[in-house]
């Protein structure tokens, strides 16, 4: 598909036809970006055409970057990468550019989390200084300078540096420093710009070029807005105590950047509108006796953002408390903290505020009632934020109480907050007490915020101490007690993956631990990515635990067993070994597992051992003298193994059955059925996850796993009923692919045919009965049952045409069926000059012939080509 | 009588017109409950699509599997018909002669119409050919 270029509207740029696939992309960037850029375009126009600009286009780069920035299309930036190079660019400084671009791309993605943007924030602050280096005489570093400055204000200020934080007030110590240093950045890159507009020549700025006119908007309204707005904030997050006259001096001078902001507001670009709203509460909350600021305030309201709403409500309050009105402002915080649906930063910041006005009001800080607002926030919050919220209220906490010591007076977080700053912050502090109290809640059910929150903190504790196995349990622990919160899928995986690192390292070493960390893997977090190998994983585990404990208990067990025990252990440990070795590839290892899993399987119950062993014994023996689910059990057993072995099974229960009481099949006794749909569904899970990684293994424990299940249901048709649906689906499918891998066609063609005569099939079981089909007539071919033959080849005809008239024409099953469709008609002598103007067809429809493998397919059945050998 | 005899043979004399034969076409209609040869490839026939007079001009379209042209008029169906034959010895062509064509009328249509596309697919060689109903 062809894009028109949305950078030459004019026809300034010649770029070559846009090869971006999908038609939508350029689609959402034609209009996103037209509306864009057609402003200044339109704008500048009229002067491109009176005079020569060459840096116009370069300008427009810029903007358009910027843009695609703006609006978080990553895509359309790889998309500009792949088909216009910024190696092959005409302008040099492009490579950088959209460097910039990119890392403002994450920074203004709302998924990138605070490390990410930190280090994002860094590498654009990099890639501009070089720029800048690279190319000082260039009239556009000025605006370079003064885009350094906008972002530091807009994306590291506001957004790493905790701006909006350090004016609201927020107790914690360290949000100062680092919004003031982030001010003196701004202020530096604007004392850059400036000194860059003295040092270029005039000359290097053509008279009437859009960059003149750039430099001049920057010069008049960018700059002075943002000098402003630092000096804003500035006056702001300055809480020294200061003269009565200081103050007034203070607020004089507060009025008067409100001033400045109103009346460079019509001289910023749009975006830089909500900084400047922000600028004008801080300036107000600073001049807000004056009628200026009670105006900013109002106009604050009238522009219904909640953040500044928030913001300027607290400030309101502050301004309340100095005047000796406290009771009113503790009432207005404490009504905004409850205020419904309040995104849950604002109310962290409100509770900032309020537990800010308590302490002022005399309250002492280590009361409950004092630290309340942050452990409500806490309380209030949603599962999906509990974790930020949880760091930023621990972070608050410890802020507040540095220097107390810990006491059970304490609320229960304030306690873990200060264990938690003791230990990692500070390391001459006595670390026992700390690490008991955490320990105490963290082993307590009672307050399950404090028990979670413990174990959170001892994890991060534990780790960055490199106390692994502890931190393994912690995580463990924490994913048990917050089951809820999304962070509690991480914790089970970090558990997870420590453990097995640990007992890779050391194996035995801890296998209490790694049991009971996959069974909670297994059981409770479905949605683990590495749950079907945690599965094996974990059934591995406990049939090598069953035979060290078999063969440590048994009290004397004869030779032949230990011997028998003892090498199937031996082959555990190799396959086990097998599945740790992390050199290996995934699937294997995971195949190796299963494997373990399958070994194991005879000696599950080592109480049974020797009935299990002893065919001798029927189960009717064992019936009468054993419980009933003892029984059950061994038979289930004995029937895996005889699946297992080959044995047909039908003829092992048989045998098994015979003479058992009715009682034990009927469906006044559920248990035989439970444990044998238990039996089919393991097996299931067990061949679906092999299946999964490419093992053909899998198809043939499923083929064998089948059998079984099929003796039990001829036997017990009411099983089928008992088994869900979705169980039948995936058996049913598992074992027609296994009836296809062992080539057993008559099998293949009858399980393919049952899956497509229910409501459940899907187009995928229609192509496998069609290629079952095709498959078993080329086998009755080659063995010359052309009764049998002419049989299959009529069926697979019609199926393959069934199948194309059910599919989109061009679709992976339409090939298919073209390729088996010729195949037949040509071998049955239906070939010759209909095969050939198909193929014609074909190659109008697709050149490629639908791609590999049907192209080669196909083009054998060319009348230019060698006889075909057959099949896709 | 004899005058009232010559008066009926230069009567007929002169209202006799000397008109061609009318040709015989070949008409397949579609096929009924004949079962067809199960392992022989099924081709979709090809439709020439027969649209609504206006005037001068009769939309026509010719319409399969990996082809869709539009004619100006029958004899340039006739053409681009002819293009599409194969020949032998020749590669390029896409349907054999005994490809089933199929006239198919819109609703509205004149008879005349779906006759000249019947014989437009005759004039370009085919001869399996056959009327579709009306498209409503």
């Amino acid at each position: 598909m062809q894009t028109s270029d949305l950078r030459s509207p004019n026809g300034e740029h010649s770029h070559a036809p846009n090869q971006i696939a999908p038609a939508m992309t350029n689609l959402r960037i034609n209009i996103s970006l037209c509306a864009l850029l057609i402003s200044g375009l339109t704008a500048q126009n009229a002067l491109a055409q009176e005079a020569p600009d060459p840096t116009r286009a370069q300008i427009l780069e810029e903007d358009f970057l910027r843009g695609i920035s703006d609006l978080g299309l990553a895509h359309a930036l790889e998309d500009l990468e792949r088909t216009e190079p910024s190696t092959a660019a005409a302008d040099r400084t492009t490579t950088r550019l959209r460097s910039m671009a990119l890392s403002r791309l994450i920074l203004t993605s709302p998924t990138t989390l605070l490390p990410d943007r930190v280090i994002a924030f860094d590498q654009l602050r990099k890639t501009r200084k070089s720029l800048i280096k690279a190319y000082a005489n260039d009239p556009r570093s000025i605006l370079w300078f003064t885009d350094a400055a906008e972002d530091e204000f807009v994306l590291g200020f506001l957004g790493i540096d905790g701006g909006v934080e350090a004016i609201a007030g927020a107790p914690v110590a360290e949000i100062l420093p680092r919004a003031s240093a982030s001010l003196d950045r701004i202020e530096q890159h604007l004392d850059s710009a400036s000194s860059a507009e003295q040092t270029i020549t005039k000359t290097a700025i053509p008279a009437g070029s859009l960059l003149a006119q750039r430099l001049e908007d920057d010069a008049d309204g960018r700059r002075p807005m943002l000098a402003a707005a630092v000096k804003a904030f500035r006056l702001a997050i300055d809480r020294s105590t200061q003269s009565a006259e200081q103050q007034r001096d203070r607020q004089a001078k507060a009025a008067l950047l409100l001033k400045t902001i109103t009346q460079l507001r019509s001289q910023i670009p749009p975006r830089l509108r909500p900084e400047a709203d922000l600028a004008e509460v801080a300036a107000a909350s600073v001049a807000m006796q004056s009628d200026i600021a009670r105006f900013g305030a109002a106009r604050v309201m009238l522009v219904d953002d909640p953040m500044l709403t928030v913001l300027t409500k607290i400030l309101a309050a502050e301004s309340l408390m100095n005047d000796g009105h406290g009771i009113d402002a503790l009432k207005q915080l404490s009504t905004l903290l409850v205020t419904p649906n309040l995104p849950t930063a604002l109310r962290l910041l409100t509770a900032d505020a309020l537990v800010r006005s308590r302490v002022f009001a005399g309250k002492s800080a280590t009361t409950e009632q004092s630290l309340s607002p942050w452990i409500m926030t806490l309380r209030a919050s949603q599962p999906l934020e509990r974790a930020g919220v949880r760091r930023a209220v621990l972070e608050r906490l410890a802020g507040v109480l540095r220097g107390v010591r810990i006491d059970t007076e304490l609320p229960p977080l304030a306690m873990i907050a200060i264990a938690r700053d003791n230990l990692l912050k500070n390391p001459n502090s006595p670390a026992d007490l700390a690490l008991a109290t955490l320990n105490s809640f963290s082993n307590q059910s009672i307050d399950a915020e404090a028990q979670s929150t413990a174990l959170e903190v001892l994890a991060e504790i534990h780790s960055s101490k490199s106390d692994w196995p502890a931190a393994a349990d912690d995580y463990r622990r924490f994913a048990e007690c917050a089951a809820q919160e999304p962070m509690a899928l991480t914790s089970m995986q970090t558990a997870l993956d420590i453990e097995l690192a640990l007992d890779r390292a050391n194996p035995n070493g801890r296998e209490e631990n790694l049991e009971r960390t996959l069974a909670l893997a297994s059981t409770r977090f479905a949605e683990l990515p590495s749950r079907p190998s945690t599965v094996a994983q974990w059934e591995a585990l406990k049939a090598r635990r069953m035979i060290q404990d078999f063969l440590a208990q048994s009290t004397a067990p004869s030779a032949d067993q230990v011997a028998a025990l003892s090498q199937a252990a031996a082959r555990i440990e190799d396959l086990d070994r097998a599945a740790r070795n992390a050199r290996l590839d995934p699937g294997s290892r995971v195949s190796a597992t299963a494997y373990a899993a399958r070994v194991a399987a005879d000696f599950l119950s080592p109480s049974h051992e020797q009935a299990m062993r002893t065919d001798e014994i029927p189960t009717i023996a064992l019936w009468n003298t054993w419980t009933m689910y003892d029984a059950q059990r061994i038979l289930r057993l004995r029937l895996e193994r005889a699946a297992r072995q080959g044995t047909p099974p039908r003829s092992a229960l048989d045998r098994e059955l015979a003479g058992l009481p009715a009682s034990f099949m009927t469906e006044e006794n559920p248990m035989a059925m439970t444990c044998i749909v238990d039996f089919a569904r393991r097996q299931v899970d067990l061949a679906a996850s092999m299946s999964a990684t490419g093992n053909a293994n899998s198809i043939i424990a499923a083929q064998r796993a089948l059998d079984a299940l099929e003796a039990w249901e001829n036997l017990f048709p009411s099983l089928e009923t008992h088994s869900t649906s979705a169980l039948t689906e995936s058996f049913a499918r598992l074992a027609a692919d296994a009836a296809i891998y062992e080539n057993s066609w008559d099998s293949a063609v009858a399980r393919s045919d049952w899956i497509t005569t229910k409501p459940w099939a899907t187009i995928d079981d229609f192509r496998r009965l069609t290629e079952a089909l095709s498959s078993a007539e080329i086998a009755a071919n080659s063995t010359k049952n052309t009764t049998l033959r002419d049989a299959l080849r009529t069926r697979a005809m019609a199926s393959a045409r069934d199948l194309a008239g059910r599919v989109v024409q061009g679709s992976k099953e339409w090939w298919i069926s073209q390729v088996i469709q010729m195949r037949i008609a040509q071998e049955s002598g239906r070939g010759g000059e209909s095969v050939q103007a198909r193929l014609a067809r074909l190659r109008a429809l697709d050149p490629a012939l639908g791609g590999e493998p049907y192209r080669t397919a196909l083009e054998k059945f060319s009348s230019t080509a060698s006889p075909p050998s057959g099949s896709l | 009588m004899i005058d009232v005899v010559f008066l009926l043979l230069v009567f007929f004399v002169c209202t006799v017109r000397f008109e061609r034969n009318e040709k015989v076409y070949r008409l397949d209609l579609p096929s009924r409950g004949i079962t067809a040869d199960p392992l022989a490839l099924q081709d979709a026939p090809l439709q020439i699509i027969v649209g609504i007079r206006d005037g001068d001009r009769c939309s026509i379209e010719l319409r399969a599997d990996g082809v869709r042209r539009t004619a100006e008029n029958f004899d340039t169906l006739a053409t681009a018909m002819e293009q599409l034959r194969r020949r032998p010895g020749v590669a390029d062509g896409l349907f054999e002669t005994s490809h089933p064509i199929l006239v198919v009328p819109a609703a509205g249509s004149q008879w005349q119409d779906a006759v000249d596309g019947f014989n437009a697919a005759v004039r370009a060689g085919y001869a399996n050919i056959g009327f579709a109903e009306s498209k409503r």
